[in-house]
């Protein structure tokens, strides 16, 4: 692939229909140049895409034009006769064929320099010590202009700031009054914690009192205000200026949405990630925890080597348990002053020589024995994993997901591939006009995703929120049944049972009958919902992962098909019926699906897993629980595991620690210390993904490159690279030595799994050059002085790295711009200092990047039949029919058991008997009977809690807290709230606990035990019979799926335990977590409704 | 039929008219023969009258209402309550120096209501809102009790007089800034919002309250309409002095003899006004300069005294009706003073919205105190001029628009009195003896 097939691969997304010239619309005169444009632009819009330097400051694309700041004013002349003309607002004026428009005109340009002056009235001139500077968009615009001299003599009003929490810096004297705040924190996301207050040059945004911003978006006030009003408080903490930092185009890891970042180092430590504009996935914006959470890159526990002296002696590298452990291992070293540059380089690499040996020993005696496993990550990249199932074998790898959420990614992702259901980018999101949320809290699970939804219903979209806890989406819903999962797929079957009455045309049945079956409120809201998917334009139902209930996505994949049925049956019958008025083909949309996934590789490694068998794909490799059972009995001598911390995928952590110690060596990669490392016989310490290149592919199923944005220590490597040295090592005829970097491993992948192919185009091969020279990753005007301690080793910098890998340069020398759009490596544009610089990148602006939004999608629609073949084909059976509610045939059974309840273990249990699928959490005894779980459970024995029946143990994903990286960052741990148990006041009642006592609780299944020490937050809306606790907190890890437990409450709580708190005190004060962060920041209100 | 159809029934310190004297002298007739009518027609007559709206703009009344859409295309009409329209009454009478719409609502309420129902019938809305002053609180109070007694017999509410056409009216008092009184604005703030003006088009005549059609109207163009309905468009024409129709209420401020609201004939010239209605100047004083129309209009210098103070005649003269709360200013009194405090209240009262208006005002303001205050420069009033010129015309709403009418104006007739100020380093006039406040009226 030559250097421009490069640049034109780069954006391979659906985008390319807009690249060039748009069709001929209207044309619109500036300054005597007619610039074509298409109608529905406004004159600011047709100015900008056209790189007309036009100022500006309330207009967003983002956020829409309201008029308020006066600054993009420009001269509208009536005809070419006219020769006064009038001066109107440009982003208030719609562009209009003939249009005759003069930016230059004395006039307008007089008024926008005074605007410029108005402002300035009022704003302090701090721009030496503002955090804005550099990157200022009023700067930006003051320069433009042409304001310069200050006329007025007046004071200036001043304000008092406000403690806006541990994200967001307030600076109110600053502001400019663009209102871009409040119509993106009101407006655009719904938050109603913030606002304007008072009036005329007093108006104040802030919240009514001071407090942490509820709003989990609330990070992105950094992006859209024009100047230093808001700004990174954990930026702050150790700031460099624009120009100093060094950045890379980067692929979020905190969930699955694979929002673009731009993630921005300086003198080796990250010091912030900003958005990377991408019109098809993130648009303008970024969660909290993506843009606050990338602290565990400069965490102190990261893996490092340690100096030689700890080498090992030589000789003593057996593959024993005992030998050689710890010449990798976390250091506690502060690192968040400045990278220590390691001198014992030689040393360094015979310790990493030395580990790899060992590895490649053990593994190599392993694969011969034939009892090898590797366990990769949905965390890692596409690279990673697929080298490690090169080293293992396909039938001896494992994705390292939890158990059910496997399940779960595996149906969708068989059911977006190639059959009439459609995952929409996460922009299409808005153009939904009916949505279904079922089981699902987006704000926690995919925050973007929520911001979306917000949008659509803006749009006049109904939002349907079904889920078992309220959430922030509730209050855009026009209806929100809080259920028990159990009723939740109950009544995903009913809405199907309705639809497939609609296919048939004639029902098999009354389907009042069969809806009489439920209470009456949810038959109607059955029948509502049901009709809604039908009728929509465009349905989007959105399930999550994190619920961890297979049944409940089974009903929701039987609705999808019954949907997309149903909906083909009625535009037949609509077509007939209008066959006589010669109305053109109309085939409805294709129904929406979307699943919520947490990390960023999910989708992808599910699909590396996907075997296609009959045109429908299985997975092949053995699933967690298999494993640990393979390691148990004998049949796994030697693992290894990469990126994983197995301890927060399986239940029965005991019972993981024995398996692991049984194993007879532990290979880890891993980027950060935990038990995991410690039970290691050997390991290698890896590149998180900023520190690396590799593939990542989103929930949407978009295949994504990030970069590496700063070089890691020594001789720590990509993920990818660290699995091929082994399998260099121990299958030389393999090829991987011809692996240099990921794009070789991407087509060493894709020769094996052709349904990767679209990823080979979504960036420039590592060749590829502008104009001869690398994209560099620091700016032309980097110094690397600003706002460092050390100016003395900035004086002697030490030799820049080299990047062999990709198109990207680790120095300012270089083609800045423009670059494809898959290497951006920050906005910046001759006169745009600011992030507004992304104007520049589009071909329209708001709308998609110069050449393509970077990104392919793997998985579209296509006419193959729903995939109910069963799976039988692989080395490890999932039999689906069984593990999942019934399809068709059994769904009246099941039907006939939802107005009571349908509970998840009957199914499960019947599984355990049939087939050797073993649930990871149980224990050595045998299987009960399928009739005895649910209330009428086994004798507990003497622990049993006094409880009179089992209550389902159900978890829920946080935003800040379930995922665990993020967690390492202290701005997310500051905002996380305290591990509560959420339960309807009947089982406080039942239990005998009171709000915001703490209590160690421990939960009961059979001779499983999970234990944790928990806020006790009694809720109404919880669903009876429920008991919620977040999910993947460290005290929760074990919570892997929905169970049916009796309860134990510890000994009274202690006096100095239990805090003595306000009645209905919002915020719930969280002291052990706090004080760990210097706690000087004010808490979140506990998990709940944000 | 009376000269002064407006104020005929009010008597001045005593309660509302009550519902009894208001139908013994006529009342709701005009509602009755509207009934009578399709909303066609009534517009028709209510154009045929020239009535132009009293709340400071003049726009004619009935082109107004022939904007709102009669029948709304792909609306069932058996659903049609469920995409209402609105009427919508501004009390919000917070422009400085006026004072009439609280004469009408404290002395009359039923004729406005009347008012109300008419211009409802002939829009067909079915709900309707009196925008209040928040200071007007005996105004409201006063309003809805008049509200009460229609219902009770029959001319407000379901089925009014039998006719089958059903109007809901509700009270609403402002939070209380000079903004609410912008339509827009006002209709943001009816909707519980921030009271921002909006962006237009889309008008409110499409697209107002809750984004349906509303008609918004000034309190006294309301109270004209039923006395034009029982009386005739002609009868309503010829009431006029000058060359607009009907009567219209002239509150008078300032040192005359006589302050107060008069009803009189529109088209008086100041002269009349001040020397027969008024009484005069008080002794030893001499009339320096008036405001014609609320803050936001010009000032005027004795030699336009003779101008008949309507719509048409002061539109001529660059200047503008407005509200026709007359200023009268004497001589002892410091006319860059005067604007300072009216400047000041512009700015005080801008919402923040755009940057000319909030931003800029504030700057008017302090040169203004600057001159005022003596720390005036050369080139001041210059600057004055210029950036006045640039705020009005590209602000957001019409308020900077009104605060530029005092600067304007007093910068182009009275610039020696500015000049002065700067030359001597001070104001050159005795500070005002200002009346203790709640004191004597």
């Amino acid at each position: 692939m030559s250097p421009a097939d490069g640049a034109e691969g780069a954006g391979v997304a659906q985008t390319n229909a807009a690249e060039g010239t748009p069709e001929p619309g209207i044309r619109v005169r500036i300054d005597g140049v007619d610039y074509r444009t298409r109608p529905g632009r406004n004159v600011l819009e047709v100015a900008l895409d056209h790189r007309l330097n036009l100022p500006y400051f309330c207009y967003h694309p983002g956020l829409g034009a309201v008029g308020s700041c006066r600054l993009c004013a420009v001269k509208q002349y009536k005809d070419d006769d006219d020769a006064s003309g009038r001066v109107v607002m440009s982003c208030m004026t719609p562009a209009a064929d003939g249009m005759r428009i003069s930016i230059k005109d004395r006039e307008a340009s007089e008024l926008r320099a005074s605007v410029v002056e108005w402002l300035m009235t009022n704003h302090p001139h701090d721009c030496p010590v503002c955090d804005e500077g550099g990157e200022c968009h009023l700067q930006d615009m003051t320069v433009m202009t042409g304001h310069g001299h200050r006329r007025y003599r007046g004071s200036k009003r001043t304000f008092e700031n406000q403690d806006l929490g541990p994200l967001i810096h307030h600076e109110m004297n600053r502001c400019i009054h663009c209102y871009r705040c409040v119509r993106f924190y009101n407006d655009h996301a719904g938050g109603d914690d913030f606002g304007e207050l008072a009036s005329r040059n007093r108006v104040y945004f802030g919240r009514f009192e001071e407090g942490t911003l509820e709003l989990p978006f609330a990070g992105n006030l950094v992006e859209v205000c024009p100047t230093g009003v808001f700004t990174d408080k954990a930026y702050r903490a150790r700031y460099a200026r624009k120009w100093d930092l060094q950045s890379a185009p980067s692929i979020c890891n905190h969930c699955g949405l694979g929002c673009n970042t731009l993630p921005a180092t300086s003198n080796g430590v990250f010091r912030r990630v900003t958005a990377r504009y991408n019109a098809r996935v993130n648009g303008y914006w970024l969660c909290d925890r993506g843009r606050f959470g990338f602290e565990h890159v400069n965490a102190p526990d990261r893996i490092r080597w340690e100096s030689a002296d700890e080498l090992p002696a030589p000789g003593s590298n057996g593959v024993g348990k005992d030998a050689g452990r710890g010449n990798a291992s976390a250091t506690s070293a502060e690192r968040l002053g400045c990278r220590p540059m390691a001198t014992d380089l030689e040393g360094i690499r015979a310790a990493r020589q030395s580990a790899l040996r060992r590895a490649t020993r053990a593994i190599g005696d392993a694969a011969r024995r034939g009892t090898l496993a590797a366990v990769g990550s949905p965390s890692i990249s596409l690279e990673a994993n697929h080298a490690l199932r090169r080293l293992a074998g396909e039938d001896r790898f494992c994705s390292g997901m939890n158990d059910v959420e496997l399940r779960m990614v595996h149906r969708a992702v068989r059911a977006w591939r190639g059959t009439s259901i459609r995952v929409p980018a996460l922009q299409e999101v808005k153009e939904a006009d009916f949505i279904l949320v079922i089981g699902c809290n987006p704000t926690h699970e995919a925050p973007l995703v929520d911001l979306e939804i917000v949008q659509a219903c803006r749009a006049g979209a109904e939002l349907a929120y079904a889920d078992i806890r309220p959430g922030r989406l509730t209050r855009f819903a026009n209806l929100a049944p809080i259920l028990d999962l159990p009723s939740l797929t109950a009544g995903c079957v009913a809405i199907a049972e309705v639809l497939e009455g609609r296919i048939q045309r004639r029902p098999r049945r009354d389907p009042r009958a069969f809806l009489d079956q439920l209470p009456e409120e949810r038959g109607r809201r059955v029948l509502s919902i049901a009709d809604k998917l039908l009728q929509a334009r465009q349905p989007l139902v959105i399930v999550g992962t994190q619920c961890r209930f297979r049944s409940l996505q089974s009903g929701v994949l039987r609705m999808m098909r019954a949907l997309n049925r149903a909906r083909r049956a009625n535009a037949e019958d609509s077509q007939q019926a209008q066959d006589d008025s010669q109305r053109g083909n109309e085939t409805p949309e294709l129904p929406w699906y979307m699943l919520a996934v947490p990390e960023p590789n999910s989708v992808g490694v599910v699909m590396l897993e996907q075997t296609i068998v009959d045109d429908v794909a299985v997975p092949f490799g053995p699933p967690l629980g298999n494993l640990l059972v393979d390691i148990e009995e004998g049949r796994v001598t030697c693992l290894v595991v990469v990126g994983n911390d197995l301890y927060r995928r399986v239940e029965d952590v005991d019972r993981l620690r024995a398996a692991l110690g049984k194993l007879e060596s532990l290979i880890v990669i891993d980027s950060v210390g935990g038990e995991m490392v410690a039970a290691a016989d050997v390991v290698l310490p890896m590149a998180p993904a900023l520190e690396a290149n590799g593939t990542f592919v989103s929930s949407e199923g978009r295949a994504q490159r990030y970069y590496q944005v700063q070089v890691p220590e020594p001789g720590i490597d990509d993920d990818w690279a660290i699995v091929r040295d082994l399998l260099v090592a121990v299958r030389p005829q393999s090829g991987a030595t011809a692996w240099r970097t990921v794009e070789d491993v991407l087509e060493d992948l894709i020769a094996s799994q052709p349904h990767f192919a679209p990823a080979r185009g979504i960036a420039p091969p590592p060749g590829y050059r502008a104009a001869e020279q690398r994209v560099p990753r620091q700016t032309s005007r980097y110094s690397g002085r600003s706002a460092r301690p050390d100016v003395v080793e900035a004086r002697h910098p030490p030799r820049p790295d080299d990047d062999t890998e990709s198109p990207l340069g680790f120095t300012m020398e270089g083609y800045g711009s423009p670059s494809p759009p898959a290497l951006v490596p920050r906005f910046w544009a001759p006169g745009w200092n600011s992030n507004e610089a992304i104007n520049q990148f589009q071909i329209e602006v708001g709308g998609p990047l110069h050449g393509g939004d970077p990104g392919a999608r793997l998985l579209e629609p296509g006419d193959q039949a729903w995939p109910d073949v069963p799976l039988a084909a692989s080395g490890y059976p999932m039999h689906d029919r069984q593990i999942y509610l019934k399809d068709e045939d059994h769904a009246e059974h099941d039907i006939a058991a939802a107005g009571a309840e349908v509970w998840p273990e009957a199914s499960v249990e019947q599984v355990r008997l049939a087939h050797h699928v073993v649930p990871s959490w149980s224990s050595e005894q045998g299987p009960s009977s399928p009739g005895s779980s649910g209330a009428g459970d086994a004798a507990e024995g003497e622990d049993a809690a006094p409880t009179q029946r089992a209550l389902l143990l159900c978890g829920m994903a946080e935003i800040f807290g379930s995922e665990p990286m993020s967690s390492r960052a202290a701005p997310v741990s500051a905002v996380t709230p305290e591990p509560a148990l959420r339960l309807h006041p009947l089982q406080a009642r039942e239990l005998g606990v009171q709000q915001d006592e703490r209590r160690d609780v421990s939960f009961y299944r059979d001779r499983w035990v999970g234990r944790a020490r928990l806020r006790i937050d009694v809720d109404a809306k919880v669903p009876p019979g429920t008991l919620l606790i977040p999910a993947g907190f460290d005290e929760t890890r074990w919570w892997q799926q929905p169970r049916r437990v009796r309860v134990r409450l510890g000994p009274a709580e202690s006096a100095e335990a239990t805090r003595v708190l306000p009645t209905n005190a919002a915020p719930i004060a969280k002291p052990a977590r706090l004080a760990q962060q210097g706690g000087d920041t004010s808490p979140r209100p506990p998990t709940g409704e944000r | 039929m009376s000269e002064t159809p407006l104020t005929a029934g009010i008597v001045r310190g005593s309660p509302a008219r009550s519902l009894s004297d208001y139908t013994a002298a006529g009342g709701y007739e005009g509602l009755r023969a509207a009934l009578k009518m399709s909303p066609p027609e009534v517009q028709q007559v209510v154009k045929d009258s020239n009535l132009r709206g009293r709340g400071g703009a003049g726009f004619p009344t009935g082109v107004k209402w022939g904007f709102v859409p009669l029948e709304e295309p792909g609306i069932d009409p058996g659903r049609g309550s469920l995409k209402p329209k609105y009427v919508v009454a501004n009390c919000d009478e917070m422009e400085p120096g006026t004072f009439k719409d609280r004469l009408l609502i404290w002395g009359d309420p039923h004729q406005v209501i009347e008012g109300m129902i008419i211009a409802a019938h002939a829009i067909d809305a079915n709900a309707g809102y009196i925008f209040v002053r928040w200071a007007y609180q005996e105004g409201a109070n006063r309003l809805q009790r008049a509200i009460v007694e229609a219902k009770a017999k029959g001319l407000l509410g379901d089925n009014i007089l039998g006719s089958g056409f059903s109007f809901q009216l509700h009270v609403h008092t402002s939070a209380g800034r000079y903004i609410c009184g912008e339509e827009t604005a006002l209709l943001n703030s009816l909707e519980g919002r921030r009271p921002n003006p909006r962006f237009r088009p889309p008008f409110p005549a499409l697209q107002g309250l809750w984004d349906r059609p509303t008609l918004i109207q000034n309190i006294e163009t309301l109270a004209c309409v039923p006395h034009i309905l029982a009386n005739g468009a002609e009868w309503f024409n010829d009431l006029g002095a000058g060359r607009d129709a009907g009567t219209k209420l002239y509150g008078v401020s300032g040192k005359v003899r006589r302050p107060g609201t008069y009803e009189l004939p529109i088209g008086v010239t100041t002269r009349e006004l001040i020397e027969e209605h008024c009484g005069g100047m008080q002794d030893g004083l001499e009339a320096k300069a008036t405001i014609p129309g609320g803050a936001s209009t010009m000032y005027m210098r004795p030699d336009e005294f003779d101008l008949p103070l309507d719509f048409t005649s002061l539109a001529e003269a660059d200047n503008r009706l407005g509200t026709a709360g007359v200023m009268v200013f004497d001589n002892r009194t410091c006319l860059v003073g005067a604007t300072l405090n009216l400047e000041h209240f512009f700015a005080q009262e801008s919402c923040g919205w755009c940057t000319p208006c909030r931003d800029g005002l504030p700057w008017v303001e302090d040169l203004l105190r600057d001159i005022e205050e003596g720390r005036g420069k050369a080139g001041d009033v210059e600057l004055l001029s210029k950036e006045m010129a640039l705020i009005a015309p590209n602000s957001f709403c019409a308020l900077a628009l009104g605060a530029e009418g005092p600067v304007r104006s007093v910068i182009e007739k009275f610039r020696h009195e500015l000049d002065e100020h700067v030359h001597r380093g001070g104001c050159p006039f005795e500070p005002p003896a200002l009346p203790a406040i709640g004191g004597a009226a």
